[in-house]
């Protein structure tokens, strides 16, 4: 159940990118699409932007997501080492959380 | 005599004589928490009818433990029936949920008391808050000078416990939360081994992080609140059935030094008082080892976690128009920031914890590490942390990315503000953090200090 309700979503989001595709390439062909920064980008996805002392902060807080994953290529992890994950297969009727 | 100070074993007795009643104790400590509570913005929300009532209760039924009619607080993390559960966010203004926290629960069928709960740092400080007041209550203020931060995020519970304002508390710590409110108040804090406290109820901050544990005022009365509440609970699966007790080791401990910088920091009164406190270890015979752990990039891996873990947990609120009802700007970015947190860097995070546990090879040569949490005391309450905690100095290492236990009490003042020092353990060791900061108590008196202003209520 789980799967067809995905894979409707899928397909209905995969039309609706379509559609706002179609919508955009004529304007990328006028040359009138503006290509958004990391930090319009961000707040595209908020339900509003950024006001005031927050908006000014968010370029800060982007640029420190940025270093930490450039910091954390500078120590290179043992080949095929296993993330601390642990999911464990049940049968449905065993999650008890 | 019953003071507000008292211990848990103290107020048990008395309770158990009959000398004091739950309902007088609750009323003693109702009324100073309405009072100083207020002053210092220690409290979220009083749960007064409820108190008596359970007080009342109390007076009327067996002792079911030693806590038993003893009034308590919570952080504003754990959930409560019947009354709001805010996080400490102004965004969560009318969150309620309709069953009580596990640890809540547990202490609620030991005949607990609530009195309240707690002022907190609003969503435990999730997206690195840079300011005391990232609360819906305000910045909590330390029990030692209103000038001062209470600390964070488990501001509230670490402010009543020393202020005398509660029986004890509940606090939470995802990576400081309890050390760092113990250390600013003067009071005496134990995070557990991660998985050793049952997490249901609680809000997430980083699933894989988030411990739940007492801030009281000394280790005697955390090891009895940290019994009450550890054990396996079906409902985390995080939390464990591991070895478990409180019971001393037997014999004298070995201790390990990490290496310091106090001269970085400015910081020769805490150099000072944390060698009278090897001193103190030493002339109890225990022996004093230097150690060091593998220099890694623990908070590096700390801070992508809690990010990653953060912005998953807290999605809904992020991507809402809520967000900007925190009132922390920073925070309020740094939570839009972390939702761009990349997959791959969560899970070399999680690949290197494995890589971290190397360093455990500490244990092979100490059974815990004492180390100063701070190098300075609690931070003005009007200053943004990018310019107060520039030489505050502290390193646990791997402490919080490997989920060992650690407790915090205070190891003198400085300027008439409380110093601490804290005692790290192997995962699952909880006993020898215990013995160690018991021992010290027992030789010194820090921990007896009373605050200026809270001794005038009685």
């Amino acid at each position: 159940m789980a799967n067809r309700i995905s894979r409707r979503h899928v397909i209905e989001g995969g039309a609706a990118a379509l559609a706002a595709g179609a919508l955009r390439i004529p304007d990328l062909q006028r040359g009138k699409t503006k290509l958004l920064t990391p930090v319009e980008a961000l707040e595209a996805e908020l339900a509003k932007p950024l006001t005031g002392a927050a908006k000014s902060a968010l370029p800060g807080a982007l640029a420190g997501v940025e270093s930490a994953s450039r910091a954390r290529l500078r120590h290179a992890l043992t080949e095929n080492s296993e993330p601390s994950l642990i999911f464990k297969a049940m049968p449905k009727d065993d999650r008890s959380w | 005599m019953v003071s507000p100070f008292s211990s848990i074993r103290e107020m048990a007795d008395a309770l158990r004589r009959k000398k004091v009643s739950s309902v007088e104790l609750t009323q003693m400590y109702l009324k100073r928490l309405e009072a100083l509570g207020e002053e210092h913005h220690a409290v979220a929300q009083m749960t007064t009818e409820l108190a008596l009532k359970q007080a009342m209760a109390a007076d009327n039924s067996q002792s079911r433990s030693l806590l038993h009619g003893i009034p308590f607080g919570v952080k504003d993390l754990y959930a409560v029936k019947g009354y709001p559960t805010r996080w400490g966010s102004p965004g969560h203004a009318d969150q309620q949920f309709d069953y009580n926290a596990a640890a809540v629960q547990r202490l609620f069928d030991l005949g607990g008391v609530l009195l309240a709960k707690l002022a907190m740092i609003e969503l435990a400080g999730g997206g690195n808050y840079n300011s005391p007041s990232a609360s819906a209550d305000g910045a909590c203020l330390s029990a030692w000078d209103k000038t001062r931060w209470a600390g964070g995020s488990s501001s509230g519970s670490g402010c009543s416990a020393a202020l005398g304002a509660a029986g004890y508390t509940l606090g939470s710590e995802t990576s400081g939360s309890i050390i760092c409110p113990s250390a600013f108040n003067g009071a005496t804090g134990f995070r557990p081994t991660y998985g050793r406290v049952s997490r249901y109820g609680a809000m997430a901050l980083a699933w894989t992080h988030d411990k739940l544990g007492p801030i009281c005022r000394s280790a005697d009365d955390c090891g009895l609140v940290l019994d009450a509440i550890a054990g396996r609970d079906e409902r985390d699966p995080s939390s464990i059935d591991g070895p478990f007790s409180l019971k001393p080791l037997g014999r004298k401990l070995k201790i390990g030094l990490i290496p310091q910088t106090f001269k970085q920091s400015d910081a020769a009164a805490c150099e000072k008082l944390y060698d009278d406190a090897i001193a103190v270890f030493k002339s109890l015979g225990h022996e004093a080892v230097d150690v060091a752990w593998p220099d890694l990039p623990y908070d590096l891996a700390v801070g992508i976690i809690v990010a990653a873990e953060g912005a998953s947990a807290h999605e809904n609120f992020i991507r809402s128009d809520r967000l900007q009802l925190l009132p922390d700007k920073d925070q309020v970015a740094g939570l839009a920031a972390s939702l761009k947190t990349p997959a791959v860097d969560y899970l070399w995070a999680m690949r290197f914890r494995g890589e971290a546990l190397q360093a455990n090879q500490v244990w092979d040569k100490c059974d815990c590490i004492f180390t100063p949490v701070f190098y300075h005391g609690a931070v003005p309450a009007d200053e943004t942390f990018d310019k107060s905690f520039a030489k505050m100095g502290g390193n646990d290492g791997p402490a919080n990315l490997l989920g060992w236990p650690a407790i915090a009490f205070p190891i003198g003042f400085e300027g008439g503000l409380p110093i601490g020092g804290q005692v790290i353990g192997p995962a699952f060791a909880e006993n020898v953090c215990l013995q160690a900061a018991t021992d010290y108590q027992r030789e010194t008196d820090w921990h007896r200090r009373v605050p200026p202003g809270a001794e005038v209520l009685s």
